[in-house]
């Protein structure tokens, strides 16, 4: 049962019981949340359906080749400010040329994922949330629910399938515009040859590197996915809801990729 | 009443309960629609109009009693049951509740597609058919946010009749409406009535749309059904909450309320 | 118009597709590019066997005459069987002739850490090897030396010879001035009557002269850490030289020391000579541990 039915409870009396209250709701919240992911889960063994299929497509199309253009402009200078910071602390050294290593190896370890991780939070989850507190708010789920439409199926399966193919994708390509960004920084600003620059820079990374890179943006692209849709569904109180949980789902979802990011890095690399 | 008097009931309510917020929306909710006929639910805003018709379908569920679809009991019903006899209904929301990303043609045939297995050919010529229907042929492919207000609604009631449910619920059909679409949408109940033969449920605080289509009309009031009875009888009605709920929209016994489809 | 629309999903999917498509080449691209792998040379294998191989990982590379051949595959530790140690198997991207007199050890690449392994194939004239396993060398710990020469130094100052030298020194020249100093206006006699100052002058000159020899020398981790002390160095070669000048005085003195004591100047020779052995004695003391560690730092740079 996605639809909800308005809650109503007596307003506690001491602050002990308003705690207790908080802490049980954010408990169940969560628990919501994880069926849900479960159950888009299940959900995706209609992925390959002719309809649902087409659907998966056009939310590929709306959260990864729309998202390129910022996904773009914010990974050449991510990388950019990489290469001109380090570049300038190696400088004091005379080793300009290791600008490649590091900025290879952050985006693609944790600047990649993590950036496009908060970039689709921001610009997908939030439209995502959105969408689906509108479509609470309007009925439009009660009537999906009526006509015995699954709302999971149909709204959060493609999204999250969409998103778990998407994010890694758009992880990768932040990680090679960073690494541009970089060697253009490192060409003008600090005279590193575009060639030296380059052999550096894959001759530290690992290929360990890119693949936990790309595992961190596909839970990432989950995270978001789940974040926002449970949010969305969970909007009340009209249109002033719709930000709420819009404003909550991108909130959620940027400390989630950080504490995730977090358990990764540290279940990988130590 | 020119109503055939078949008693089987469609959709029955056994003294339901439901509590918002501390406050007994419904109370002890007692009433039994029959086939065919048009059973029109009045009252003011905040009498649990709304809350009524989502029970039917199992939008909310009740805190006490039951509600029965035909024989089986809507408050137990899980999953694939509670599919079935959610089948057996047309739901037309307040705003027509049309996913805004569809076309009003993809709207319609999104039941079509989702729950049946017919081809596009058939798909087409039902949604062209209810398009037909509900007068809006041209429109198909519009976006929900391109049309107005009637039009949604309009729409919203095809999408509810293209899967040909037995019942149909309007969740305030006329609301915010001018009063000549709102009879344009009179009308279009009426001919559903006729010519499909559904059973129809229609909320409302329209008195003028509930008098010229209801075969019964019900009155609310504390959670309760104050009042059942015929439009005829509903206006001549002793009963206080019906005589003011009367008076605020003009209408009286002496009355302009001539039933024209007879 | 809904054809429209079927162009427009078709577009996206095109698009969609596209995308997919070029992001995948990247990455197999990519991945080949970081594994370093160069998958369409035949590949060569070889072992080697260390005792310890400070932390060398496979993916580490494999370096010859400075130019990278290959890497390391895989670590493998024996402890038992006929050749314990950590048996390291490498991937080489050509065949890797190895003569008597090889090498195999493993270096670090910065001193921030970083392992490759080292082969050096040995001179061309001796005879071919072609051994199931080679001999690595134990790894050069930088640390652990560090830790060595730090506890030579500290034995050497604190139980060890050179503190006691140098304090005996301290006290042969403490025994001249106080003898020179109780003798005053007798000094000739003393000095007649007993050549024990001369042969006391003569005595610390020497040991301190062992000392400073074996430090230039560089006998001993110790000798190591003071040839590149130079302050260290400096004050003891001052006050052997010091020391020097004040013997050479009086052996110049022809045997006529009582010219030689009148001479005004030895007594406040002898004393700064002992101020300076001192000063370099406490001075060694002190800054033992700093020199130390900076010493090899920097000689790590």
């Amino acid at each position: 049962m996605i639809s909800r039915e308005p809650e109503f409870f007596p307003p506690s009396r001491n602050m002990f019981g308003r705690l207790g209250r908080s802490v049980v709701f954010s408990f169940r919240e969560t628990g919501r949340a994880v069926v849900l992911l479960v159950m888009a889960i299940l959900a995706m063994r209609h992925m390959f359906k002719k309809r649902s299929r087409t659907e998966i497509v056009v939310q590929m199309f709306v959260f990864g080749i729309k998202s390129l253009g910022v996904i773009t402009v914010v990974a050449i200078f991510t990388g950019m400010i990489l290469a001109l910071q380090t570049g300038l602390a190696l400088r004091q050294f005379n080793q300009e040329v290791n600008i490649g290593t590091a900025v290879m190896v952050s985006m693609l370890r944790e600047m990649g994922p993590f950036m496009t991780g908060l970039i689709l939070a921001a610009c997908v989850g939030s439209a995502i949330a959105a969408q689906i507190g509108t479509m609470v708010v309007s009925e439009e789920i009660a009537a999906l629910e009526i006509m015995s439409i699954d709302p999971v199926r149909y709204l959060v399966m493609p999204r999250l399938v969409a998103m778990l193919i998407m994010t890694p994708m758009l992880a990768f390509y932040m990680c090679i515009m960073g690494v541009i960004g970089g060697g253009l920084v490192g060409q003008t600003q600090l005279g590193v040859s575009w060639d030296a620059y380059i052999d550096n820079a894959t001759r530290f990374a690992e290929v360990k590197d890119l693949v936990v890179g790309m595992f961190k943006a596909f839970l990432f692209g989950g995270i978001i996915t789940v974040v926002a849709c449970h949010q969305g569904f969970a909007t009340t109180q009209g249109a002033v809801g719709v930000g709420f949980a819009t404003r909550k789902a991108v909130i959620v979802s940027f400390l989630l990729i950080l504490v995730v990011g977090y358990f990764v890095t540290r279940i990988f690399y130590v | 009443m020119t109503m055939k008097d078949n008693t089987d009931s469609m959709v029955r309510f056994e003294k339901v309960k439901k509590v918002f917020a501390g406050k007994a929306v419904l109370d002890g909710m007692d009433f039994d629609i029959r086939r065919g006929e048009t059973f029109v639910i009045v009252g003011p805003s905040g009498t649990g109009k709304s809350v009524t018709l989502k029970h039917m379908v199992r939008l909310l569920t009740p805190d006490q009693g039951d509600v029965y679809v035909g024989k089986d009991c809507m408050n137990e019903a899980t999953g694939s049951r509670l599919a079935v006899l959610r089948e057996r209904f047309g739901y037309l929301f307040q705003g027509g509740a049309l996913l805004a990303w569809l076309t009003v043609g993809e709207n319609i045939a999104l039941p079509l597609r989702e729950k049946t297995t017919l081809t596009e050919a058939e798909i087409q010529k039902r949604v062209h058919a209810t398009l037909e229907m509900v007068e809006m042929a041209g429109d198909y492919d519009k976006r929900p946010s391109d049309i107005s207000g009637g039009m949604c609604k309009r729409a919203g009631l095809a999408r509810a009749i293209v899967t040909e449910p037995e019942i149909i619920l309007y969740d305030e059909p006329t609301s915010g409406l001018d009063p000549v679409t709102s009879r344009t949408i009179d009308a279009l109940i009426a001919r559903l009535k006729e010519e499909l033969g559904v059973t129809s449920v229609v909320v409302t605080h329209d008195l003028h749309s509930a008098l010229s289509i209801g075969s019964r009309i019900a009155m609310l009031h504390g959670g309760r059904v104050a009042e059942t009875s015929t439009p005829v009888e509903f206006v001549k009605s002793k009963n206080e909450e019906v005589q003011s709920f009367l008076k605020s929209q003009f209408i009286t016994e002496a009355g302009q309320w001539e039933r024209d489809a007879r | 118009m809904k054809k429209d629309w079927r162009e427009r999903e078709l577009t996206m999917e095109v698009i969609v597709g596209a995308f997919i498509v070029m992001i995948f080449l990247g990455l197999g691209y990519f991945t080949i590019i970081l594994s370093k792998e160069t998958w369409f040379t035949k590949k060569t294998e070889m072992n080697v066997v260390f005792g310890n191989v400070m932390g060398l990982r496979d993916g580490d590379s494999v370096v010859v005459r400075g130019m990278p051949i290959g890497k390391v595959k895989t670590l493998d530790l024996a402890v038992n069987g006929e050749c314990p140690g950590v048996h390291v198997s490498l991937m080489l991207d050509e065949p890797l002739v190895m003569h008597e007199g090889y090498e195999a050890k493993i270096v670090s690449t910065s001193i921030l850490g970083g392992r490759q392994l080292q082969l050096s194939e040995g001179p061309a004239d001796a005879p071919v090897l072609d051994l199931d396993f080679y001999r690595g060398k134990d790894p050069y710990d930088l640390m652990e030396d560090a830790a060595d020469i730090v506890n030579a130094a500290r034995t050497q100052i604190t139980e060890g010879k050179i503190f006691e030298k140098i304090r005996n020194v301290v006290d042969n020249i403490d025994e001249v001035v106080t003898r020179v100093n109780a003798g005053k206006g007798t000094l000739g006699k003393i000095l007649s009557d007993d050549d024990t100052l001369y042969s006391d002058l003569e005595a610390s000159v020497a040991s301190v002269r062992t000392m400073v020899t074996r430090v230039e020398q560089g006998k001993g981790s110790i000798g190591k850490l003071l040839s590149e002390d130079s302050t260290l160095y400096d004050d003891f070669s001052a006050a052997v030289a010091a020391l020097k000048s004040i013997t050479e005085g009086i052996e110049n003195g022809e045997g006529s020391v009582g010219k030689f004591i009148k001479d005004e100047s030895l007594y406040s020779d002898v004393e700064a000579t002992i101020g300076e052995v001192r000063a370099a004695v406490d001075d060694f003391r002190e800054t033992a541990p700093i020199t130390t560690f900076s010493s090899i730092f920097f000689g790590a740079f």
